[in-house]
């Protein structure tokens, strides 16, 4: 792990993966991973592209080892793909591939909308483009105030089994520690930025050719979502694996990776 | 002893002091699913390189095995030795039985090549219960074969520098399929060992033999060679002079990536690392 000290005192913590001949040029990835994740959770991911491009893991910020986000602060998808941009910048990289799943899938769109110049390819995995369950649904409570009235844990399992439907016990464990290590202030502020999350409007403004994957019953991103968002974007295909869990980067993640990698090189793709 | 666990989150590395003194730098590649409790690789560079000489290698085991790649005794980041220092296959068969002693390690998986071929087998042979599975590849059983090559010995280190005696093989050990810049990648990499640990290397080389090992080898064994039969190095790399080795390792079979490489592991490491995989795989279901 690398650190990158930001210009206003944040830490951003990365992992970079360089298995491509030392000798030639090789495409980077920028990988982004869900809200209450780090970079540690594409492991499953780096085997399947290390060999073919370099890749560039960020514990986004607020998340993993990079800076918590203090009481009260504040966490939208603007800010963090300016980071992102401090990132390539810092590793002279002018221009990448992106991968995002879930709402690291959403800062993916986000940062291509910002910084078009920047990404060649995109894949977005499960990826939301609203996310109107973080308000509360059916007059429920809001993942904000499940925070503060049960705290980090309990909004995690209350997720958990759509999350990773037919996943084994011991994975399941595995990740829900991973995720319970995340700062409730970081969480909090990001559960705001995605209460006003609508991307929908934007989406014919991406320019970098793009590969949505995601389930077929996906119960975070309805199914005709990502259907109308590869529909809206100008060169966007979709692949729909038939899954119930939403985590598909965790649950699918040799399919994701496989098809991922395909598309990122530019191969036929089946 | 070390936690494996915890020191790979991903790709990591550590130094470890042995006994005698000796800082062991190693690197560790772990991509398995953290629930689970993987089986481990260990890749044994060869002469005058590195653990990073692996690095095309570490997608191919690192979904499915921790793979744990030491610097050899000398070489890499790890302690140079001095010009005098008297080296043995019984010494580098001991640091690696330490560093596996140290990591907790019981019966790993062991991957090595060109010399560090000979250590492995040696290895094997002294510690049969400490090996799971062996895969020898593009190695020399008796170091008086290597030294016999022109310009291969000492006296060329010790006059012109490790960066030169290791041009000066580069087209014999990569082949001709590989562009100028990796052979000059390799020939820095290379470049990087210490004189001293170099040419000391050399000039004990020609005392080490691995052939009393083969019979007493008891665990599978897999040996890859590029079965290049022209060239420099072709006593070390044909067919028909592995299999007359090979067939003395009783559970052992020969594998042939064609190549005009002697060093096949870098050469072919696209071919190589799967077909060392597969073996693997298979040896653990028997």
């Amino acid at each position: 792990m690398t650190v990158l000290d930001l210009a206003d005192g944040r830490q951003l913590h990365y992992r970079l993966d360089a298995f491509t001949d030392p000798w030639a040029s090789a495409d980077t990835v920028l990988m982004l991973h869900g809200l209450a994740e780090s970079g540690r959770t594409w492991f499953a991911w780096v085997p399947a592209l290390a060999r073919r491009f370099r890749l560039v893991r960020p514990d986004l910020p607020g998340f993993g080892e990079s800076s918590p986000v203090a009481e009260g602060g504040s966490w939208s998808v603007d800010a963090v793909t300016d980071d992102l941009a401090a990132l390539l910048d810092h590793l002279q990289l002018e221009r990448v591939h992106v991968i995002g799943q879930r709402a690291g899938g959403a800062l993916a769109l986000g940062f291509a909308l910002r910084h078009p110049q920047r990404v060649s390819r995109m894949v977005l995995v499960g990826a939301p483009f609203a996310l109107p369950q973080s308000r509360g649904k059916a007059g429920g409570p809001s993942w904000r105030e499940v925070l503060a009235r049960e705290g980090m844990a309990a909004l995690n399992e209350k997720t958990m089994s759509d999350r990773f439907a037919g996943a084994p016990r011991a994975m399941r464990d595995w990740w829900l520690a991973e995720m319970n290590r995340t700062s409730p202030h970081s969480m909090t502020a990001a559960a705001a930025a995605m209460e006003t999350l609508d991307l929908a409007p934007h989406l014919m403004k991406v320019q970098a050719p793009s590969l949505l994957i995601t389930s077929d019953r996906n119960a975070l991103v309805p199914l005709q979502d990502t259907v109308a968002a590869a529909r809206a974007m100008p060169d966007a295909r979709l692949l729909v694996l038939p899954a119930d869990s939403y985590h598909l980067a965790a649950t699918h993640a040799q399919a994701c990776a496989t098809a991922a990698r395909s598309f990122l090189a530019s191969e036929p793709y089946a | 002893m070390h936690d494996l666990r915890a020191v790979a989150d991903g790709s990591a590395h550590a130094t470890l002091t042995l006994a005698d003194g000796l800082a062991v730098f190693l690197r560790v590649d772990d991509f398995t699913d953290p629930w689970t409790e993987p089986e481990t690789i260990v890749l044994l560079h060869g002469v005058a390189e590195a653990s990073e000489a692996w690095f095309a290698w570490i997608p191919h085991l690192a979904r499915h095995y921790r793979v744990l790649r030491p610097d050899m005794r000398g070489f890499g980041r790890t302690t140079p030795m001095p010009l005098d220092h008297h080296w043995s296959l019984d010494e580098l068969s001991g640091d690696l039985l330490a560093v596996l002693d140290h990591l907790g390690l019981a019966a790993p998986h062991i991957v090595a090549a060109k010399v560090a071929g000979m250590v492995g087998l040696h290895f094997a042979a002294q510690h049969p219960s400490r090996v799971a599975t062996l895969t020898v590849i593009g190695n020399p059983v008796r170091g008086s074969d290597v030294t016999a090559i022109p310009g291969y010995g000492a006296d060329t280190v010790e006059r012109h520098g490790v960066a030169y005696w290791a041009a000066l093989g580069q087209a014999s050990r990569l082949g001709s399929s590989m562009p100028p810049q990796a052979h000059d990648w390799w020939t820095a990499m290379m470049g990087r060992t210490a004189a001293s640990t170099q040419a000391g290397f050399l000039r004990s080389l020609g005392r080490f033999d691995a052939t009393p090992a083969l019979e007493r080898i008891m665990c599978p064994t897999l040996v890859v060679t590029s079965g290049a039969s022209a060239g420099t190095s072709s006593s070390i790399t044909s067919e028909a002079a592995v299999r007359a080795w090979q067939s003395r390792i009783p559970r052992s079979r020969l594998c042939v990536l064609a190549s005009d490489s002697y060093h096949v592991a870098a050469s072919d490491a696209d071919r190589a690392a799967p077909a060392v995989r597969a073996f693997i795989e298979g040896a653990r279901r028997v």
